[in-house]
């Protein structure tokens, strides 16, 4: 990774990186809830739904 | 503004390609925000999805459908005081629920008929079973001086904990319909031989399958909007059920139903009797075993009136057992085969329900009038 001199580029990577950690953490939030959901076979109890 | 302008000498391209490379390198930081990210989402889960949340009326988020009577019911039960003086407890399926006008008519009429103010807490949910009516009487039982109405259908009592589908226990112990763990509920999954899943006293993990199983009406809620609870009499399915092709099927059906009433009667009593023993050994309660609305169309079949007689002789027997009252409303409200959608005895009118609810009322007050 190019490495920034300046403050605000600097400043500018690493809330990118921050952006991208949080897009990764949902994303893994997501796929582990889904997971869990086949896992333990989670299924919605719904009256009378024939 | 120009893309040349500058930042402290630096110009807004070079501060973008460096928030670019940011976002797009793959950097340990981002991985550890990511690990961060998801340990704090499971974490404020733990720490803010309690008991609480169900008083704050973000309920409505959680609701699949608006006629979702399990996560109504439970907030009910989470979110009101429980033991009150003098309460009025109601428990049952889909068929006692549409016996009721409303809570707060109800409460009406009983603390009319009663001159006393009583407060009604409506529990009855879709296909209730004895298991489940334990767990919401251990959770929010009838104060000192209340009434426990446990409203009965011949399908309540003919559920068996090991059989298959929805309402059995052992489905219910893997796949809650209430959203809240009971130690009255556990304690009769072990006495039917069905493992309990460890519980962590943690809300929010030993509630995560009802929440995981409503994870995408949260999901649309949060965007649309909650929901609130809607007429039980507007039911979706009422349109499926209320046609003569599937009333035969129900009929044919009986024969079944009362092989495994006969299989699973009995266990289903004990189970009430024995909740009604913990009910009563928190506070002296008075109560009733209410026969839910019947079909007389029954009573056209051979096999349905000798089944729901013998049902009826049963209740009775059991009521007298347990020292409570018994009640019956088909006759005295008047209940005809049109006030009815389909043999189970689902009520599909207004006018009809409204009856039903003046003779549980009725019924209620004069217990109330009773010494214990």
């Amino acid at each position: 990774m190019n490495e920034h001199n300046s403050r605000p580029a600097r400043l500018a990577q690493t809330l990118g990186i921050c952006l991208q950690g949080l897009v990764l953490g949902g994303l893994l939030v997501i796929a582990l809830t889904e997971i869990w959901v086949l896992a333990e076979d989670v299924q919605l109890f719904r009256y009378q739904s024939f | 503004m120009s893309g040349k302008q500058m930042f402290d000498g630096v110009s807004r391209r070079e501060i973008l390609m460096a928030f670019w490379q940011g976002l797009k390198c793959p950097s340990l930081g981002a991985v550890t925000i990511a690990f961060g990210s998801v340990a704090g989402f499971f974490l404020l889960i733990c720490l803010f999805l309690t008991p609480a949340f169900w008083a704050s009326g973000a309920w409505r988020y959680v609701m699949t459908d608006d006629l979702d009577v399990q996560t109504y019911v439970t907030q009910k039960v989470l979110s009101r005081p429980p033991s009150e003086p003098s309460s009025v407890v109601l428990l049952g399926t889909s068929v006692t629920i549409r016996c009721v006008e409303s809570e707060k008519a109800l409460s009406d009429l009983i603390s009319k008929a009663s001159g006393r103010l009583h407060h009604v807490h409506d529990l009855a949910t879709d296909a209730q079973m004895t298991w489940e009516m334990a767990a919401l009487t251990e959770q929010l039982p009838p104060g000192p001086g209340g009434v426990l109405v446990i409203g009965l259908t011949p399908g309540i009592l003919a559920t068996g904990p090991s059989d298959n589908g929805w309402n059995s226990l052992a489905t219910v112990i893997k796949m809650p319909k209430l959203g809240f763990t009971s130690a009255a509920l556990d304690e009769e999954a072990r006495h039917a031989g069905i493992s309990v899943p460890v519980r962590t006293g943690i809300y929010g993990l030993d509630n995560a399958k009802f929440f995981l199983s409503r994870r995408r009406a949260i999901l649309r809620n949060f965007f649309r909007g909650g929901m609130d609870y809607a007429d039980p009499l507007t039911a979706f399915w009422y349109a499926d059920v209320n046609r003569p092709e599937f009333w035969r099927e129900e009929v044919a059906a009986l024969s079944g139903v009362a092989a495994s009433y006969d299989t699973n009667a009995a266990y289903n009593f004990y189970v009430i009797a024995r909740f009604i023993e913990r009910a009563r050994n928190q506070n002296p309660i008075r109560v009733i075993i209410l026969e839910s609305p019947i079909n007389p169309s029954w009573q056209n079949e051979a096999e349905g009136a000798a089944f729901f007689a013998r049902y009826r002789t049963n209740l009775q027997a059991f009521a007298a057992k347990q020292n409570a009252a018994f009640l019956t409303v088909s006759e005295s409200a008047g209940l005809k085969a049109e006030d009815f959608v389909d043999y189970e005895g689902h009520i599909g009118n207004e006018a009809a329900r409204r009856r039903c609810t003046e003779i549980l009322a009725e019924g209620v007050a004069h217990e109330l009038r009773r010494d214990i």
